[in-house]
């Protein structure tokens, strides 16, 4: 499974990473946390996924580049 | 005798380096016995898309103009994911949450009719982020180690 791989290869690389190191870390650890689920969501976490990227619609991480200014 | 007394020495060592060492590797679950493993797949591609492109986008968020100058072939790739496409006559979504809403519709609607012709739209659909999270994941290690 890459997931295996990449925490490996994050962990190497964690001493050189400059950018966004605790984003780097919270990255490493969803990557982690993801291995070791065993079972199908129930319904409710199921709902909680769709309403958590519902609400990403207006997350600025998500919108594009403003138009440049015309000239 | 000579053995024994490096034995001696390396055991300790090698308990201690185990001792700090194993918490950090990562160890696969085993499966409950009633889950379908392509369900679980599939949830843990979500998983991994979530994280991976929250931490993508939010790198290049925090500054754009560094990125579109310096690595614009990974700010394109950011507005590749951002890019509006509708999802409803009404309605355009970013592509990377239109595709990861796709996947956990057409996921939903696989535990609710486990047949083949949903299980099929299922991994078409799967594959398709996966392959996203897996461009996603280079840059991850690209972009988080950039010589500024």
């Amino acid at each position: 499974m890459e997931a295996a791989g990449l925490i490996q290869i994050g962990l190497q690389v964690l001493p050189l990473v400059t950018t966004g190191v605790t984003e780097f870390i919270a990255w490493l650890e969803a990557l982690r946390t993801n291995l070791r689920q065993s079972g199908e969501w129930t319904p409710e976490q199921d709902a909680a996924f769709t309403a958590a990227l519902a609400a990403k619609e207006n997350d600025p991480r998500y919108q594009q580049d403003p138009p440049p200014p015309a000239a | 005798m000579k053995s024994f007394k490096l034995a001696g020495l390396l055991l300790p060592l090698l308990a201690a380096v185990a001792f700090i060492a194993l918490p950090l590797l990562p160890g696969c679950a085993t499966l409950d016995p009633n889950a379908d493993p392509f369900v679980v797949r599939t949830e843990q591609v979500q998983k991994q898309a979530d994280a991976t492109f929250d931490f993508l986008l939010g790198v290049d968020n925090a500054d754009r103009g560094f990125w579109r100058t310096n690595a614009p072939a990974f700010h394109n790739f950011c507005e590749y994911l951002r890019t509006p496409i509708p999802v409803s006559p009404t309605h355009n979504s970013p592509r990377i949450l239109a595709i990861e809403r796709n996947v956990q519709d057409l996921k939903v609607q696989y535990k609710d009719n486990r047949s083949a012709g949903n299980s099929n739209l299922l991994y078409q659909i799967s594959s398709e982020l996966r392959l996203l999270v897996l461009q996603g994941n280079s840059w991850s290690n690209i972009v988080s180690t950039p010589n500024r």
